[in-house]
């Protein structure tokens, strides 16, 4: 029963440490960075004038129709 | 003031609880009941408690008690643990044991969620009427359509998983 705050106490603040620090990593490397290369890499070949195009030909822009 | 009023309205017999009662017999001296008095717990974070575990000692252990008031390396180890259980009830190994509670627990919640399903499955069934015609396969396709012709989240959502030139999902 000796010091058994302070063991339990060194124990459980490592390991919350430890857990948020991964939490936090694993966010970053599964989710973060994957989103900003897909839209780095989504606007580096992206041509906004051809976008209107198909879409105004697919009829879904109520003020340019396709005609 | 109106408490006393109302103490002579209902009269003294009443008022009389069991404890008073026996208070009557014995010279006006509440015997302290249980509960009152200091209790031995088994509690990690208590680990010396209030009172001894065993209260009324047999004979065999109030010789061993005053055996104790002697030099205790005269003490045999069975002794040693004879008066150790006389203090406490469990060790603290017997005392932090895990149980099977956990398996009990489960199985409940688990049970409960079964007998849930079932409701709603029944529910489904004999309870609710059809569901909109918003959901039919046509409407469906042609509301992907609309949102595909809209480009609906190109970077990572639908938009991203067609292949406009081709005209079908990516692979």
């Amino acid at each position: 029963m000796r010091r058994l705050l302070a063991r339990r106490m060194k124990f459980h603040l490592l390991g919350a440490f430890l857990v948020s620090m991964g939490c936090a990593t694993l966010y970053k490397f599964g989710i973060a960075e994957p989103r900003k290369r897909a839209y780095a890499e989504f606007y580096k070949s992206y041509d906004p004038m051809k976008d209107f195009e198909a879409m105004k030909a697919a009829g879904v822009l109520e003020c340019a129709p396709p005609k | 003031m109106l408490a006393s009023r109302v103490f002579s309205l209902v009269g003294r017999r009443s008022i009389s609880t069991s404890l008073c009662l026996r208070a009557h017999g014995h010279a006006g001296v509440v015997k302290a009941e249980d509960y009152t008095l200091p209790g031995y717990v088994d509690r990690r974070d208590v680990p010396l408690p209030e009172v001894a575990f065993v209260r009324d000692l047999s004979a065999q252990q109030k010789e061993l008690k005053e055996k104790e008031k002697a030099s205790w390396s005269a003490l045999s180890v069975d002794e040693k643990v004879e008066l150790y259980r006389i203090k406490f009830n469990e060790t603290y190994a017997e005392m932090n044991k895990g149980t099977n509670e956990w398996k009990t627990i489960l199985g409940g919640a688990l049970f409960f969620l079964g007998v849930t399903g079932l409701i709603l499955i029944w529910q489904k069934h004999f309870m609710y009427g059809a569901i909109p015609h918003t959901f039919s396969d046509e409407w469906l396709s042609a509301q992907t359509k609309r949102m595909l012709d809209m480009r609906v989240n190109p970077v990572e959502g639908i938009s991203a998983q067609w292949d406009f030139d081709k005209n079908e999902w990516k692979k």
